[in-house]
């Protein structure tokens, strides 16, 4: 959570609108953006609803900052750093145990952005351009990648994109379906170690893979 | 016959309280909902739902018990798969869009909820395990790898076939604003392809 230390937030004023904002991204991604009530963030963060009414707006332009937030949280995690890393390295930058499991508030924040939103072609994605420039850093190493013969043929730089974020976020959206395959809860390091272990095994060349046919 | 009749007629109200419940679940989750909006939707009223399905509880347990039924089909196709057919072969996972959404509102609901119960849980799990039973026999035919976790990689093509569904902002950023489905599948099935090694000679179509 962003708001680590309140020696950084000198008046009052910024230390409730930050405690209200660290509430807000905990309701949102607990509840979804429908069911989160507000009355409840203004009483969890210990403020009454016209002050939150004051510093944020309705309940849309509230989303609207713990969004931004999460934008802001994955954008140097996408990047890792920029775009000139080998595959193996970022793969191993941006491996989703590597920040422990408070991430898992802002992967379940966008899955309720994807759920609740959905993407038809003309839905609006909030902060779209900068987060389609953040997917940029992932596209270009996987095709420098492909291009220098260091992936199999057939390697798709999209496709290969998606498969990572996929199998990051999906445990903490899809934690049934989780337990139902592995029989380990999505929060249980070990699973995310087999996981990530196996997305390793098979994305990452290291020695060459022998399959019959 | 009239009893019959009867039998009949209850069916049917059953039948359109169900759909309408499962129409509702999808739209708003599986908390989210009130009985209300269900009994207005199937036109009858509320009594009648606490009747047929004693709570909320038993109505949502209702709902996912057709899911399951729904998505048998799918599990028997997989059963008689192969890893070929596993990586891009499949048919749509799911006959409707809103059974995806279920899935979804189910699993961010699992994990807010303190007891985390599965409903039908030993049935779904059979299901799910028909597909990593499918991945276990081709590491048993020297098809795929035996050093790789097949229950992980199970979880992996099951996040691979749900992601741009859960994920359609995430999908149309990194596909781009024209990308359809079908080529979204293409991208993901071609590299899981390439990934585990080219699909056998034999690997004949399913259908």
């Amino acid at each position: 959570v962003p708001n680590s230390s309140s020696a950084a937030l000198p008046d009052a004023d910024s230390s409730s609108k930050e405690r209200i904002l660290s509430v807000a991204i905990e309701e949102f991604s607990r509840k979804g953006y429908a069911a989160t009530r507000v009355d409840l963030i203004a009483e969890r963060a210990g403020v009454n609803k016209q002050l939150m009414y004051y510093y944020f707006g309705p309940k849309a332009r509230l989303y609207d900052a713990v969004v931004e937030r999460m934008v802001q949280f994955f954008r140097p995690r996408v990047e890792a750093g920029g775009s000139d890393k080998g595959f193996a390295e970022y793969f191993d930058a941006t491996a989703p145990d590597a920040y422990g499991l408070q991430l898992s508030v802002w992967r379940r924040l966008l899955a309720w952005e994807g759920i609740e939103h959905g993407a038809s072609a003309d839905a609006e994605i909030r902060h779209e351009a900068e987060r389609v420039e953040s997917y940029r850093a992932p596209l270009s190493v996987v095709e420098r990648a492909i291009a220098n013969g260091e992936l199999p043929d057939g390697v798709d730089a999209r496709g290969m994109t998606l498969l990572m974020i996929f199998t990051a976020v999906l445990p903490d959206a899809l934690p049934q379906i989780t337990r139902l395959i592995t029989g380990l809860e999505s929060d249980d390091p070990e699973m995310r170690r087999r996981l990530q272990e196996t997305m390793r095994r098979l994305m990452v060349p290291t020695e060459p893979k022998e399959i019959s046919s | 016959l009239s009893d019959d009749v009867t039998a009949d007629a209850a069916d049917s109200t059953w039948e359109r309280i169900l759909e309408a419940a499962v129409e509702e679940f999808a739209q708003n989750g599986l908390a989210a909902v009130r009985v209300d909006a269900v009994a207005r939707a199937a036109g009858v009223n509320k009594q009648l739902i606490y009747y047929y399905f004693k709570s909320k509880i038993g109505l949502r347990e209702a709902v996912l018990e057709r899911m399951v039924r729904e998505y048998r089909p799918f599990w028997d196709v997989v059963a008689n798969s192969n890893l070929p057919h596993l990586l891009s072969g499949l048919p749509d996972n799911s006959p409707n869009d809103r059974w995806r959404r279920l899935l979804a509102w189910e699993g961010v609901e699992y994990a807010d909820d303190s007891i985390r119960e599965i409903v039908l849980e030993q049935t779904r799990s059979q299901a799910y395990g028909t597909q990593t039973e499918v991945l276990r026999r081709e590491q048993e035919a020297g098809s795929l790898p035996s050093d790789i976790d097949a229950q992980m990689l199970s979880l992996a093509l099951v996040f691979a076939r749900m992601g741009p569904f859960i994920l359609p902002q995430v999908t149309r950023m990194i596909m781009g604003q024209d990308a359809t489905i079908a080529d979204t599948r293409t991208a993901i099935g071609a590299t899981l392809e390439a990934l585990l090694g080219s699909p056998r000679e034999d690997g004949s179509p399913l259908e």
